[in-house]
């Protein structure tokens, strides 16, 4: 794991305090990871996010006054470049889905283990999202009340390269693994996120699978 | 002997005797009212017309007879009008026109027996009499020549064709045991009515029948309208049955469903209570396990990095580990609630604090000691009333320190529950705030005293005082 000389500044929401405490002494202890600033409940997360412009978000998903899945949208909205993880204790379909359809870039659970945690936050920063397999499953079992049926040509080079975005690698490892330049592998992403119709690489990866493109 | 007019007498009687009874079934019973009131009427006028013909034979003089026999012609008239009306409603045939055209025939009839001297009841020819066998004698008019007399022939023949048509067409529509008696009843008036004209006519040497053809109609059709009450009793009784029937089963089908309903209700209230609980635990132990988990993770290395924190960390880890056993603690009293009134009141409270310190992350002072066991009542409500507070602080307060102290006997028990978070200002607590509104009620449920005081950006204080009057009042 390639450490940047650059922390990663984290933006921690969670309305337990005693959640925001355990994520700090965890941020504490790893080098190149930056806790810039902490929020009770999804309005103080829009608020913090357009003031500290964080990397990545460690977000809890039922808070109150704005809950996470509105919360991504409006810092989103602002803010398109952060990376934006829900960490929450609640196995809900309609949550997850409503968070991945929000943007999204990971969704885990409070069993996560340290060490997936801090790769899921190393991935976030590039932009890759990873999605717990319980949330995954749930979410390709159901498929959103949208046309179900809706047809999607990929190219071979196109499929290739979403399998990889769905075993987390970012543009700079796929073209490695590819052995093409990045532009192309962005190019390559950028036409399946426009034909799956989704606006992250996640979403992408949720809306193959549901579609049997990709094995989860 | 006056045999003739002694009997015609006697069914006079009989006719009026049915014409009350049926009046008094028409009155009474809803069920073929127009029909029996026909009946009744009908009935009534006949033996008006049998006592006033009556009267006609027995006068003593031209004019007796000649009144008699008017007032006799008239309640003929109007009784025949109505034969065809009840015919009409019995058979259920009813010819607007023809109906009509015969009553106005008979109501001609009857106002011109009553109102002319000649033009129905005529004596110009003189009045003779009849002698019977047995020598009886009746007063009759001679030769009768009265203007209006075709027109009533012309409407009683009108009638008794209209009454056969009906008959037959009553027969031919299947209601054949109802036509059959009026058949009966109709065909031995006719024959009557036929044999008094021969008689009149010196053809046959006999009595007048047609009195008695009247009668005999008359109880045909009293029977038949017996008969018919009689199957729609039956009918009733019947229905009634296969209604109760019904009804029974319906319940049965009533009494599963609403069986079905009750379990489903109970299944849904274990099912809400379930999510409850798994809510809770989402809510309180998984945070809580959660953040357990990455301190412990980081404790290695912090240990090497800043050993200071690192033992504050260690306290920490403690605190949240106490916290997390006293909310599953608190969490299984839900699942059973018999153990909360046998669990020692001061070791409950003590959970409570535990767990609200460790979800929020502050230290707390608990001070909790009993003497003595409170009347369950009295011991659950404190117990929830703590709960509350604490699920006040846990929501609004943000506090940063929490002290909790209980202290009492069998008779007598104080609780203080207070936070430094964001207070509020009593005088200015919105209505809806269920939690206070459930703490004042569930005080005055055991008779206790209340008191929530608070101040915005100091705290909050909640106490409870409890006393046992019934002992204090000894001492």
């Amino acid at each position: 794991m390639n450490r940047e000389a650059v922390p990663i500044r984290i933006l921690v929401v969670d309305d337990h305090k005693v959640v925001r405490n355990g994520l700090r002494t965890f941020i504490a202890v790893h080098d190149d990871l930056e806790l810039i600033g902490e929020a009770g409940n999804g309005e103080e997360a829009v608020e913090q996010c357009a003031a500290l412009q964080p990397t990545v978000v460690l977000m809890d998903m039922k808070m109150p006054v704005i809950d996470g899945p509105e919360a991504i949208k409006l810092i989103l909205a602002q803010n398109p470049e952060i990376s934006i993880i829900a960490l929450t204790s609640f196995d809900d379909e309609v949550l997850a889905r409503r968070a991945l359809e929000s943007g999204a870039t990971g969704y885990l659970f409070k069993d996560v283990d340290e060490d997936d945690l801090i790769a899921a936050i190393r991935l976030a920063s590039q932009g890759s999202g990873v999605i717990a397999p319980e949330a995954m499953q749930a979410l390709v079992r159901r498929p959103s009340n949208e046309d179900s049926s809706y047809r999607v040509e990929l190219t071979d080079r196109e499929l290739e390269t979403l399998g990889h975005v769905a075993s987390g690698l970012t543009n700079p490892q796929i073209a490695e693994r590819l052995m093409v330049s990045v532009s192309t592998v962005n190019f390559h992403v950028h036409n399946v996120l426009d034909k799956l119709g989704a606006k992250t690489r996640t979403e992408a990866v949720v809306i193959a699978a549901r579609e049997g493109l990709i094995d989860v | 002997m006056d045999y003739f007019t002694a009997s015609i007498a006697i069914v006079a009687g009989l006719c009026f005797a049915f014409g009350i009874l049926y009046l008094f079934i028409g009155v009474r019973r809803t069920l073929q009212r127009t029909l029996n009131i026909l009946f009744a009427l009908f009935s009534l006028a006949y033996a008006g017309a049998i006592l006033t013909a009556r009267a006609s034979f027995m006068a003593d003089s031209v004019s007796e007879y000649v009144s008699a026999a008017r007032i006799s012609t008239f309640f003929a008239a109007v009784g025949f009008s109505l034969l065809v009306w009840f015919v009409a409603a019995y058979t259920r045939i009813q010819p607007r026109m023809v109906l009509g055209l015969i009553t106005a025939a008979f109501a001609v009839i009857g106002l011109a027996a009553i109102f002319t001297p000649d033009l129905v009841v005529n004596v110009s020819d003189g009045v003779g009499t009849v002698t019977f066998p047995w020598g009886e004698t009746v007063l009759m008019a001679q030769e009768q020549d009265a203007v209006l007399l075709p027109l009533l022939m012309v409407a009683l023949l009108a009638s008794m064709v209209f009454i056969v048509i009906a008959d037959i067409q009553q027969f031919r529509r299947g209601d054949r045991r109802e036509a059959l008696f009026l058949s009966v009843g109709i065909g031995w008036f006719i024959f009557t009515i036929v044999e008094e004209s021969l008689v009149e006519l010196d053809v046959i040497d006999f009595v007048f029948l047609s009195d008695f053809g009247f009668l005999g109609f008359v109880i045909a059709m009293g029977l038949q309208m017996v008969n018919g009450a009689i199957d729609t009793e039956r009918e009733l009784i019947a229905y009634r049955s296969s209604l109760e029937e019904m009804v029974e089963e319906r319940t049965d089908q009533l009494r599963a469903a609403q069986a079905q309903l009750v379990s489903h209700a109970e299944e849904q209230a274990t099912e809400v209570e379930r999510s409850r609980l798994a809510r809770e635990l989402h809510d309180v132990i998984t945070q809580l396990l959660f953040s357990i988990n990455l301190i412990a993770g980081s404790l290695p290395k912090l240990w090497q990095r800043d050993p200071a924190m690192a033992e504050r960390s260690a306290f920490e880890l403690q605190r949240l580990t106490r916290g997390a056993l006293a909310e599953m603690r608190t969490l299984l009293r839900e699942l059973r609630p018999h153990t909360l009134a046998d669990t020692d009141l001061a070791l409950l409270i003590t959970h409570l604090s535990h767990g609200l310190a460790a979800r929020q992350d502050i230290p707390a002072t608990i001070d909790a000691a009993m003497d003595g066991g409170l009347p369950p009542e009295v011991h659950l409500t404190i117990y929830r009333i703590a709960q509350e507070a604490m699920s006040n602080i846990t929501k609004h307060a943000n506090a940063s320190t929490l002290d909790v102290a209980l202290a009492g006997t069998d008779s007598r028990v104080t609780l203080r529950v207070k936070d430094d978070g964001y207070g509020f200002d009593p005088a200015d607590v919105p209505s809806g705030s269920m939690g206070l509104e459930m703490m004042r009620e569930r005080a005055q449920d055991i008779g206790a005293r209340l008191t929530v005081s608070s101040e915005q950006d100091v705290g909050t204080t909640v106490e409870v005082l409890w006393e046992d009057l019934a002992v204090d009042g000894d001492r």
